[in-house]
């Protein structure tokens, strides 16, 4: 099933705001960009997956690092901690692996 | 891809820049061996990436050959790809981004914090819990897709600081034709 990589998209960035509430605003600009290359990178996970050229290993660190650097934007501005920061990545990242999920059986997205 | 990065690093960049002028502090001023520090970092990232990735493409390839010359050919890539082989780089790419991290702490400004935040969100990405040298010690040799691809994530953490400190540099040079067309 193909994945409709617009709609994820625009899933991850409600999620990321309902995090970040009030301070979306804020954010907006930087964290749509940093959500536009997150799906990108997503993207290529789903390309791996299809010729099944990934590991769990490496899907975790592809992850882990498009996590690191979205929550490294948005930790960016003073009015939003770390903590807040991270939360709101995975979020943004539960979306994609949901979309993931559904269209491919791998086993370490269960 | 390029152009997203781009976006993405230039609104990582205003976000340094708008908290070093929330802080009321001097302006950061530009410093070309911090620069050029930078730009050494990236070249090590840059080149162990790609040829990891080369590498990574020839053994994909070779797999599916049984003659003895791909079979040679794979062994020698396989070897050449391997965590162990590949030690070395990272140390020096661990050197490099403690070279600039000092360089950057040595003459603390307004921007200091932010920067140091995005190195050490660069080097969780290369050497911290799930990182790029932690999958390449447990894989041993990595696929050459999920390289291009972390390279990527990489790339656009090194762009920030790179576009950061080019501002700087455009910034000095304003101020010194500023000075020179004064006298």
């Amino acid at each position: 099933m193909a994945i409709d990589w617009g709609q994820v998209e625009k899933d991850a960035e409600a999620a990321v705001a309902g995090v970040l509430a009030n301070d979306w605003q804020t954010v907006k600009t930087a964290a749509s960009a940093q959500l536009t290359a997150l799906i990108q990178v997503a993207q290529s996970i789903e390309q791996q997956a299809q010729a099944k050229s990934i590991t769990q290993a490496e899907y975790e660190s592809l992850k882990l690092g498009q996590q690191r650097a979205l929550s490294g934007i948005l930790h960016s501005y003073a009015a939003i901690g770390i903590v807040i920061a991270e939360q709101a990545a995975a979020a943004a990242w539960d979306v994609v692996a949901q979309a993931l999920r559904t269209a491919y059986k791998l086993p370490f997205l269960f | 891809m390029t152009r997203v990065y781009s976006i993405a690093r230039v609104a990582c960049l205003m976000a340094m820049l708008t908290a070093a002028g929330v802080a009321g502090c001097a302006a950061p001023a530009y410093d070309e061996t911090t620069d050029k520090s930078i730009s050494t970092l990236q070249n090590d990232i840059d080149s162990e990436l790609i040829s990891l990735a080369s590498l990574g493409e020839r053994i994909e390839r070779l797999r599916n050959r049984d003659d003895a010359a791909s079979k040679k050919a794979l062994a020698d890539a396989l070897s050449k790809a391997s965590f162990d082989a590949n030690s070395a780089s990272y140390d020096k790419i661990d050197l490099d981004l403690t070279t600039v991290r000092l360089r950057i702490d040595a003459e603390p400004n307004a921007s200091t914090e932010n920067l140091d935040a995005a190195l050490g969100s660069l080097r969780d990405n290369l050497f911290g819990e799930k990182s790029l040298r932690d999958t390449h010690s447990q894989e041993d040799v990595l696929h050459s897709a999920y390289v291009e691809t972390e390279k990527q994530t990489l790339d656009q953490q090194l762009q920030a600081l790179l576009a950061y400190e080019i501002v700087l540099k455009k910034g000095a040079s304003s101020s010194k034709s500023a000075a020179d067309g004064s006298q």
